[in-house]
């Protein structure tokens, strides 16, 4: 009764981009989008948990922008590319900053 | 005449022994799914229930409002009785023999004393069960993370139930459930050591006797 390689189970990396809680500062708001990394043994016990900030998608009532942290020029539809949740965020902003006409 | 005095206090002796030795088994069961809490609580001794008391599945909003409505109760309760109670203050000293709370310096002073106690009172406590579950979310996934960050390292450093303690961070929203499962047997010996060993200490004679206002 050895053991075969099926029965090994190595650690295993779990990792998620989500969106964190907003900011907000005066009219603005600001979105933090965050990529999670938890590593966690064959016994799904945690072992370690990676936070690590990606960008954020800054609403204001007359616009909206992405910043991306490594530096490079980032598109609002690449923001909502990375996390999907934004795309709600972002209609309903646009929606209340719409001006309704009868 | 001599033969049944001693059959009588050898009968106390083995009941005393038995009392000391034969342990005291305390389980404890609680659970939160989605609003539901349940749970149950046993004492045994010698594989007879002393007690035994179950939670009955109900959600923690209504517990909160339960509890509301029963210290709002009392509050009401305490304006009328306030001058009966004063006079109970009283009765109630007499009954347990705590006169007045002891000085801070002779608080300081039996503190070595007391940790000793409290490591001898540990030491009758044996965890023959421990396992908990827990799954939380809080409302940003960043703080989740650390939170169960710590939670782990904690869990780790005290490394004393490896492999029971399990906990799930979840990132979709704010959530709080989980199991607790923890069976404990607890010896009278040790107790009743730790409780001669204190009353040794002069310091500890000292703080009781402030206590029961005989100093």
């Amino acid at each position: 009764m050895g053991i075969t390689l099926e029965d090994i189970r190595l650690p295993e990396m779990d990792t998620r981009v989500l969106v964190g809680k907003e900011m907000i500062a005066g009219d603005r708001t600001i979105w933090p989008v965050m990529r999670i990394s938890i590593l966690k043994t064959c016994e799904d016990r945690i072992l370690a948990i990676r936070i690590t900030p990606l960008a954020m998608l800054v609403i204001e009532p007359t616009m909206e922008y992405a910043i991306s942290f490594d530096g490079e020029p980032m598109t609002v539809e690449a923001v909502i590319e990375l996390a999907a949740s934004l795309r709600d965020v972002l209609e309903k902003a646009r929606g209340s900053a719409r001006i309704r006409i009868d | 005449m001599q033969f049944s005095y001693l059959a009588i206090f050898l009968f106390f002796i083995i009941l005393l022994a038995v009392l000391l030795i034969a342990p005291f088994r305390l389980s404890l069961n609680i659970g939160k799914e989605g609003a539901l809490i349940a749970g149950s609580i046993k004492l045994a001794w010698l594989g007879a229930t002393l007690m035994k008391m179950e939670i009955p599945p109900q959600s923690a909003a209504e517990e909160i409002r339960s509890n509301k409505d029963r210290r709002a109760g009392n509050e009401n309760e305490d304006g009328k009785k306030k001058g009966k109670n004063e006079r109970k203050i009283s009765a109630d000293n007499e009954k347990t023999g705590i006169t007045r709370p002891p000085s801070i310096q002779s608080m300081i002073n039996a503190a070595p004393a007391l940790a000793n106690i409290m490591l001898d009172l540990l030491k009758s406590i044996l965890f023959k069960k421990f396992s908990c579950s827990l799954c939380f979310g809080l409302d940003d996934p960043s703080q989740t993370a650390i939170i169960s960050g710590y939670l782990w390292s904690a869990a780790s450093v005290l490394g004393l139930f490896p492999g029971r303690i399990f906990i799930d961070p979840c990132f979709e929203g704010e959530r709080l459930e989980g199991e607790l499962a923890v069976e404990i047997e607890a010896r009278l010996l040790w107790a009743a050591f730790a409780v001669i060993q204190a009353l040794r200490v002069r310091e500890i004679r000292l703080l009781l006797r402030e206590m029961m206002g005989w100093a």
